[in-house]
């Protein structure tokens, strides 16, 4: 797909405009696109509106660097530097002509986004895409500064992904990582297991004597069979898991100075290295601007990801309640171009088409042991529905298991690669 | 199985189609249209354009890792690769998935689309 050859001619022919037409007037009569929000979700749907033109788009984003959560789990495992998950917007501005707007927005509505500072960004049509936040109350002993300080949640890609990894270096001969994982629904389901897998890589080669224990609320989790295969053939003895029928389903405390967990069944598991990753909601300003109504997540037409709260403002990606679709970069990336083309049928003169979904998650159990899940998906009454999905097989020779590794490398960099350039 | 019968022969016949195409023997021009074409009616390169971000979510032009380039792909190999991942003669769980969501209408558009770049090319 030559997509960049195609935009440096759009750009081209909008450049040769503006010489022919006094350009503030040509700027002044497009409609107004702000985005809040330049992870995958907004950064695609951004960068495709502007490239398809007829629309001005600015993009609101409070760092000049993106790290993806997605894959943050090879840096773990040493198979990555911490260097490749980084991307930022200059060829976003340079190829795809949209502004950036740097700082933190507030809220949105009523036309206009608001910045912390005060200062006020109009629009004529809006997208929200901030993805999540922490239920931190939920937890006696836990709250942001314990997790930026002392027991990481590294559930976004930045600070506490290094300290979780330090804190995996620095850990005794023979000790114990607990990972406690979140309940449904959270970001990227296959996550706190192929996090266990990639400490496990490591921990196999650098201190073999280490143990995994995995806490769980939740009664099952992603690809299990998958990651059970993976485990005991790979990293043997090393990895535990622990289902909700023996935590109780929730976790009540964290004690950072121990470093120890409490399940609601008021056991008391101590870790040399805590990894606490909590219930999840929509990103703050999805809530401070009444996107998510009473709930966690915002709703959404699932046809057009319009809000069904606050019309002309959309939300996409993680902070959306998504239907059947996992929380994913792959899935915020595929409602973007759903949600762009909804954007641009009703702010130019394009048509509109069928809005389509779709999700694979890749996860790297191993050195070229890769899984997959993914479906194809719909807008369905209410919701986005799933309509038909896959798997991979246990039981799955090597070849394949690094077939699939290899794939989903390429798929993130064809992804990131499109976004950011 | 009379509906599967159907959809088999109808997949059949238009690799057969498409296979003429590809070999360029007389009858290329008529083979071509046929594999933009559904049910009489071209199909739309715009509608192919907005399905075509669904493919570059995963290939990029100079195939990075495990997923090969599709820049440039001919539209008559691009309509018999999806015909042969919905019916399993290639087997990658992914482009089963994505051959099975799309439909005749989709399937011309894409081709359409991807005819529209072969002539940029030229």
């Amino acid at each position: 797909m030559d997509l960049s050859r195609r935009d440096t001619m759009t750009l081209a022919a909008a450049a040769g405009a503006a010489t022919l037409f006094a350009p503030n007037v040509a700027r002044a009569a497009l409609p107004k696109l702000v985005v809040v929000g330049g992870g995958t979700g907004g950064a695609t749907v951004a960068r495709t509106v502007a490239a398809a033109g007829g629309v001005d788009v600015t993009l609101v984003e409070r760092n000049p660097v993106y790290m993806t959560c997605y894959f943050s789990n090879l840096y773990l495992g040493d198979h990555w530097d911490y260097d490749r998950l980084a991307h930022n917007y200059e060829t976003m501005k340079a190829r795809d002509g949209v502004k950036m707007a740097m700082g933190n927005a507030a809220s949105v509505g009523d036309g206009r986004v608001v910045m912390s500072d005060g200062t006020e960004i109009a629009y004529d049509r809006a997208v929200v895409a901030p993805g999540i936040d922490f239920k931190y109350d939920m937890y006696e002993g836990f709250d942001e500064h314990v997790a930026e300080t002392m027991v990481p949640h590294a559930y976004k890609s930045g600070n506490q992904l290094l300290m979780l990894k330090q804190q995996l270096m620095a850990m005794r001969e023979g000790g114990t990582v607990v990972i406690a994982a979140p309940p449904n629904p959270y970001r990227c389901p296959p996550g706190p297991y192929e996090r266990a897998s990639m400490m496990a890589n490591w921990l196999s080669r650098n201190n073999p004597t280490a143990k995994v224990l995995i806490l769980d609320p939740k009664t099952k989790h992603s690809k299990q069979g998958l990651f059970v295969e993976g485990w005991n053939r790979l990293y043997p003895g090393m990895v535990e898991w622990v289902g909700g029928e023996f935590t109780g389903g929730d976790f009540l405390a964290v004690d950072a100075q121990a470093r120890s967990v409490t399940t609601a069944d008021e056991e008391v598991f101590e870790a040399d290295v805590l990894n606490f990753i909590p219930a999840q909601t929509a990103g703050r300003i999805a809530i401070d601007s009444g996107l998510t109504g009473d709930g966690d997540w915002a709703s959404v037409d699932p046809a057009t990801l319009e809000s069904t709260l606050v019309p002309g403002v959309h939300v996409l990606g993680d902070a959306c309640a998504n239907g059947d679709m996992p929380k994913s970069g792959f899935s915020a990336n595929s409602q973007a171009k759903a949600c762009a083309q909804a954007v641009l049928a009703a702010m130019t003169d394009r048509r509109a088409f069928p809005p389509r979904f779709r999700n694979t998650c890749w996860s790297l159990v191993g050195d070229d042991y890769g899984i997959k899940v993914g479906a194809s998906y719909k807008a369905g009454d209410g919701k986005i529905e799933k309509t038909e999905g896959f798997i991979s097989q246990v039981g799955e020779d090597d070849a394949t298991h690094a077939q699939t590794a290899a794939e989903g490398i390429g798929w993130y960099e064809a992804m990131t690669g499109e976004i950011f350039g | 199985m009379g509906v599967l019968n159907t959809v088999a022969l109808a997949a059949l016949c238009a690799a057969l189609a498409i296979s003429q195409a590809l070999a360029g023997d007389g009858g290329e021009m008529s083979d071509m249209r046929a594999v933009l074409t559904v049910d009489g009616v071209p199909g739309d390169p715009e509608y192919g354009e907005y399905l075509v971000q669904e493919c570059t979510a995963c290939h990029v032009a100079d195939g990075a890792g495990g997923v090969p380039p599709i820049d440039g792909i001919a539209p008559g190999y691009f309509r018999l690769a999806m015909i042969e991942y919905a019916d399993g003669t290639r087997e990658n769980a992914v482009m089963v998935s994505v051959a099975r969501s799309l439909g005749d209408e989709e399937l011309a558009a894409l081709a359409a689309w991807f005819a529209t770049q072969q002539e940029k090319q030229d």
